[in-house]
C-alpha cells in the first residue's frame, strides 16, 4: 500500500513539473514583451516632452511605433561589440526615438548562415521589418511566393531622401535607381538595392620584391605574368624552398580567383545581348574565349605554377595563410583584398617578411590589346520589407531617415580622433578600441543603402577612400586605378527573371567541380573534360535559364 | 457471463496495475508530440510548398508524385544514391567486422592494464567530429603539404591524391570510417563477451581446447545474438546516411563518388528552396530503411535469431 501511494505521488509530481513547466512558460511571454511594452508606454510621454520643446514638429510625428531590423553578425576576431547592442545601435535607437518616435529593436543574423536564418524567419513570420541581402536570388524566391511587401505606393510619400540619394540609375537611362527592381509589367518593388559608391571589383596582386629580386619589371602582358610566375618557381626568388614556392594560389572558386586572367579571353566584341543571355549565375563559363582561358589555366597548373590544392580549399583561409607565410607569388582576388584589415594579407605577411611588397598589376589584355575587367553594378545590397511586417511605413521612415547625409555620415566615419581623423578636410580611418570600434568596415551593416564612404564631395572621393585604409594610401590608389581601367560595368537588362533558386547551388557546385577538373586534367585530356562538364552544367538547369533569359532580353 | 469475466478480470487487472499505465503516459505523450505529429509534415512530399502559406495551406501538387518524378528523373538523384548505397556496403563490409575481430583480440590479452589501455586508445577516435577528422586527414594526405606526401617526396616518389582521386577517396573515406568508430563498436562486444559462462571455458580448458578452437566454439557463438542484432541495425542504415561525414570530406573533384543522398538533400533542397523536393526524397530513403530493416529482421529470424522484436 505504501508503495502504491508513492507511486501516485511521484506520478502526480511529474505530471505537476511537467504542466508547470508548460506554465511558467506561458507565463513568461509576457514577461519577455513587458519590457517592449514598458517602453511603448513611457515613450509617447517622452515624445510629449519633446513636443512641447517644438510645437512644429508634434503634427507631423505619427504615434509611437516599433521595427525590428536585421543586422549581420559577423561573428568577427575578439574586441568587436554586440551587434544588436552597442554604440552606434544606441545612436541610432536613441536619434529615431526622438525625430521618428520609432522604437528599434535589431536582429542579429549570422554573415555566413544569412540565407539559412533568413529562411526561417520569413517562414515563421517573425522576419524584421526591415531585411537585407546580397542575394538577388533569395529575393526573387521570396518575391515569386508572395512573402514580400510591394513597395511602389510608398517610393514618394515615404522614401524621398533616399530617392534622391540613390540618384538617377545610370545603368538603365531614364529611370531612377530607386526603381531597379521594378517589375515591368505590374510595376511593383519588392526591393531596393544600396549605391555602390564604389563599383572597383577585381584585382591582380604579386609580390614585388620577388620581382625586384629577379630584374623583372612590373608584368604587362599575359606572356610576362607567365614568365614572372615561371622565374618565381624556377629561381625562388624569396627563398622559401623551391619544393614549396607556390607562384599563384587561388581556391576552388576558380572562376573568382583567377577572374581577371579568365575574363580577358572573353571575345571582346560579343554582343551585349550574348554576354547577357549566356552568363548564368554570373557564371562566364559559356561565353566565347572563357575556355581558352581555363585551357592557359590548366596549362599552368600542368606546369606546377598553379597551388596544386586549390581543390581543397573551400575558402579562402588556406590561401590566405599561403600568402601570410610569403609563399605566394601572385594572385587574384577582390580589388582592395590584400589591404584590408581583415583578413590582413599584406599586414601579416609583414611580419613574416619585413621586406615583402604586394603590388596590383593590370596585365590581361583581351584579343583588341585591352586589359577590359569587370566592375560592379553600382546598385549593391538589396533591402526588402517582409510582407509579414505589421509596420511598413515605420520600416519605411526609418530608411528615408537613414539615408539622410547626417545621419549616414556619423555612422559611416563615427568620432573625431575615435575612428577618424581629419586631414585636409577628408576623414582618414584609424584603427578604434573600445566601445566605440565598427563591426563592420564604415559600419556597412547599419547604413544599409549606401555601399562605400560618401563624404558629400565627389572631388575628394579617391583621397577619402585611400585615407579609408591602414596601408599607405598610393597602394590604394595605384590598386583603385588598376581595378577601374578599362572597366566594363555590369549588363543592366530591366527584365523580370524568375528565381533560379532551385538550380543556383547545383549549378554554383558543378561550375566549381567544371573548372577544379578542367584545370587538373591532363592537357591533352582538356577538351574532353571541359566538354562534358559543361554539357552536365546546361543539362543542370542552366538551359532552362538561358531560354528564359532569351526570351525576356530587353534591348 | 464469459464476457462479464473478461471484463471484470481485466477491471481487476487494471486497478492493479494502473499507477504503471499512468507513468507510462508521459513517455508516449512526448513520443506523439515529438516523434509523430511532426509526422505529418511528411505531406509536404506531396503539396508545393510555399513556405509563407505552411505546410497545410499550400496546395496539393499536381500530379501528386509530382516531386517523386522529379527526383527519380534526376541524374545526381541516381548518383547520390549509387553512392550511398556504395560506400555504405564498403563500411558494412570492412567496418562490421572490424570490431568483432578487436573485441576478440582484446579479449585474449592478459594484462589487464594493458588492455584497458589499448582499448581507450581505440575509441578515442570516436569522439572527434568529422570536421576535425577531415581536417587531420588534409594535414595528413594533402598532395603537396600532406604529411604522407612530404614523405613521399623525400625518397623521391610522386604525390598521391589520396582526397582528389575518385578511387582513392573512396578508399580514404572507408579507413577513416573504420578507423574512427572500430574502438567504440568494440566496447559493446566486450561487453557481450563478459556475459559468457566462464564454466565454458574451464570446460573446455579440462577438454584440451586450443585457443583459436576456445574462441570459434565458445565466445563467437556466446556474442552471436549481439552480432545479428547490430548487424540488423546497421542493415537499416544501409541507405541512411549521416551528412557530417560526406559533407566535411568531399571536395569539388570527387563529387562522382562523394555525393550522397543527405548531402544532395542538403544542397538541392535546403539550400535551393526545393522542400517538397526533399521531403520526397527522405520519405523514400526512409522507406527504402524500413524495408531493409524489416527483411533483415525476418531474415534473422528465420535462421532461429531473436532479432530486434
Amino acid at each position: 500500500m505504501k508503495r502504491k501511494l508513492l507511486s501516485i505521488i511521484l506520478v502526480c509530481a511529474m505530471m505537476i513539473s511537467v504542466l508547470g513547466g508548460c506554465k511558467s512558460k506561458k507565463e513568461d511571454d509576457p514577461v519577455t514583451t513587458d519590457p517592449s511594452n514598458d517602453k511603448a508606454t513611457t515613450a509617447p510621454a517622452d515624445k510629449e516632452d519633446d513636443g512641447d520643446d517644438s510645437s512644429a514638429a508634434t503634427d507631423d510625428k505619427p504615434e509611437y511605433s516599433e521595427i525590428t531590423v536585421e543586422i549581420f553578425d559577423r561573428g568577427t576576431d575578439g574586441g568587436k561589440t554586440d551587434p544588436t547592442n552597442n554604440h552606434y545601435t544606441n545612436w541610432i535607437k536613441e536619434k529615431a526615438l526622438e525625430e521618428l518616435n520609432i522604437g528599434i529593436t535589431f536582429v542579429a543574423v549570422s554573415r555566413w548562415e544569412e540565407t539559412d536564418q533568413l529562411n526561417n524567419l520569413m517562414a515563421a513570420g517573425t522576419a524584421p521589418d526591415v531585411c537585407l541581402t546580397y542575394s538577388g536570388d533569395l529575393i526573387a524566391n521570396y518575391r515569386d511566393l508572395g512573402g514580400l511587401t510591394d513597395l511602389a505606393p510608398y517610393i514618394d510619400s515615404h522614401l524621398p531622401d533616399l530617392k534622391e540619394f540613390l540618384g538617377p540609375d545610370l545603368a538603365l537611362p531614364g529611370r531612377d535607381m530607386i526603381e531597379r527592381n521594378m517589375i515591368m509589367e505590374t510595376g511593383e518593388i519588392f526591393s531596393i538595392p544600396a549605391r555602390r559608391m564604389n563599383v572597383a571589383q577585381f584585382n591582380t596582386f604579386i609580390r614585388k620584391d620577388w620581382l625586384d629580386k629577379l630584374g623583372l619589371p612590373l608584368p604587362t602582358t599575359t606572356q610576362e605574368f607567365y614568365d614572372a610566375l615561371v622565374a618565381f618557381k624556377t629561381q625562388d626568388p624569396g627563398g622559401v624552398g623551391k619544393d614549396k614556392v607556390v607562384p599563384f594560389t587561388m581556391t576552388t572558386d576558380v572562376r573568382w580567383r583567377a577572374a581577371t586572367l579568365l575574363n580577358s579571353f572573353i571575345d571582346p566584341n560579343l554582343s551585349r545581348k550574348e554576354r547577357w543571355v549566356n552568363t548564368v549565375i554570373d557564371r562566364n563559363y559559356l561565353l566565347p574565349g572563357y575556355k581558352e582561358g581555363v585551357r592557359f589555366l590548366n596549362k599552368m597548373y600542368n606546369e606546377g605554377l598553379v597551388d596544386n590544392q586549390f581543390m581543397l580549399y573551400n575558402d579562402d583561409t588556406d590561401s590566405d595563410n599561403l600568402i601570410k607565410s610569403g609563399l605566394v607569388g601572385a594572385f587574384i582576388h577582390n580589388w582592395d583584398q590584400a589591404y584590408r584589415d581583415t583578413p590582413g594579407l599584406l599586414k601579416d605577411l609583414l611580419v613574416n617578411v619585413p621586406d615583402a611588397e604586394i603590388v596590383t598589376i593590370d596585365p590581361f589584355q583581351n584579343a583588341n590589346g585591352v586589359t577590359e575587367k569587370d566592375i560592379y553594378d553600382a546598385a549593391g545590397v538589396n533591402f526588402f520589407v517582409p510582407a509579414s511586417s505589421e509596420n511598413v511605413e515605420g520600416a519605411l521612415r526609418y530608411i528615408n531617415w537613414l539615408s539622410k547625409f547626417e545621419n549616414r555620415y556619423y555612422l559611416q566615419i563615427g568620432d573625431e580622433g575615435v575612428t577618424h581623423e581629419m586631414i585636409d578636410g577628408v576623414p582618414k580611418v584609424i584603427a578604434a578600441e573600445g566601445e566605440k570600434i565598427m563591426n563592420s568596415p564604415q559600419n556597412i551593416d547599419y547604413t544599409i543603402m549606401i555601399n562605400g564612404l560618401d563624404i558629400g564631395d565627389p572631388d575628394k572621393y579617391s583621397q577619402a577612400l585611400a585615407q579609408s585604409y591602414t596601408v599607405d594610401s598610393q597602394l590604394i590608389i595605384d590598386a583603385y586605378d588598376n581595378a577601374m581601367r578599362n572597366g566594363r560595368p555590369a549588363i543592366i537588362v530591366p527584365a523580370t527573371l524568375s528565381a533560379a533558386g532551385p538550380y543556383t547551388q547545383t549549378l554554383t557546385d558543378k561550375g566549381e567541380t567544371l573548372m577544379a577538373e578542367a584545370v587538373t586534367a591532363a592537357p591533352e585530356k582538356f577538351d574532353e573534360v571541359w566538354d562534358a562538364g559543361i554539357e552536365d552544367w546546361l543539362a543542370s538547369g542552366a538551359a532552362e535559364i538561358i531560354a528564359e533569359r532569351e526570351e525576356k532580353y530587353i534591348e | 457471463m464469459k464476457q462479464k469475466s473478461v471484463g471484470h478480470k481485466l477491471g481487476l487487472y487494471l486497478k492493479r496495475t494502473w499507477t504503471l499505465y499512468l507513468m507510462m503516459a508521459l513517455p508516449l505523450a512526448f513520443a506523439i508530440v515529438f516523434r509523430y505529429l511532426p509526422m505529418t509534415n511528411i505531406s509536404m512530399a506531396f503539396k508545393d510548398y510555399n513556405m509563407f502559406k505552411g505546410v497545410w495551406d499550400s496546395p496539393w501538387s499536381d500530379p501528386l508524385y509530382r516531386w517523386f518524378e522529379e527526383a527519380f528523373t534526376s541524374k545526381d538523384f541516381w548518383n547520390a544514391f549509387r553512392n550511398t548505397l556504395m560506400l555504405n556496403s564498403l563500411d558494412l563490409l570492412f567496418g562490421f567486422p572490424m570490431p568483432i575481430i578487436l573485441a576478440l583480440l582484446l579479449n585474449e590479452l592478459v594484462f589487464r592494464r594493458y588492455k584497458k589501455f589499448t582499448q581507450t586508445v581505440l575509441y578515442l577516435p570516436h569522439f572527434l567530429s568529422w570536421i576535425i577528422v577531415s581536417g587531420i586527414a588534409k594535414q595528413l594526405l594533402a598532395p603537396r603539404t600532406g604529411v604522407v606526401n612530404v614523405l613521399l617526396a623525400e625518397i623521391g616518389a610522386d604525390p598521391i591524391n589520396f582526397l582528389t582521386e575518385n578511387f582513392l577517396y573512396v578508399i580514404t573515406y572507408i579507413v577513416l570510417g573504420v578507423w574512427k568508430e572500430m574502438g567504440w563498436n568494440t566496447i559493446i562486444y566486450l561487453a557481450a563477451i563478459t556475459g559468457i559462462n566462464p564454466e565454458l571455458y574451464e570446460a573446455a580448458e579440462v577438454d584440451g581446447a586450443s585457443r583459436l578452437r576456445k574462441i570459434w566454439h565458445i565466445t563467437l557463438p556466446g556474442i552471436r545474438s549481439t552480432i545479428v542484432v547490430l548487424l540488423i541495425m546497421n542493415l537499416g542504415r544501409i541507405l541512411g546516411s549521416e551528412i557530417d561525414r560526406p559533407f566535411a570530406m568531399m571536395n569539388s573533384m570527387v563529387m562522382k563518388v562523394a555525393d550522397v543522398i543527405s548531402t544532395y538533400v542538403y544542397r538541392v533542397g535546403i539550400r535551393g528552396f526545393q522542400f517538397s523536393l526533399t521531403a520526397a526524397v527522405g520519405l523514400f530513403q526512409s522507406v527504402i530503411c524500413v524495408i531493409f530493416l524489416l527483411t533483415a529482421n525476418a531474415v534473422a529470424k528465420k535462421f532461429g535469431e531473436r532479432g530486434i522484436w
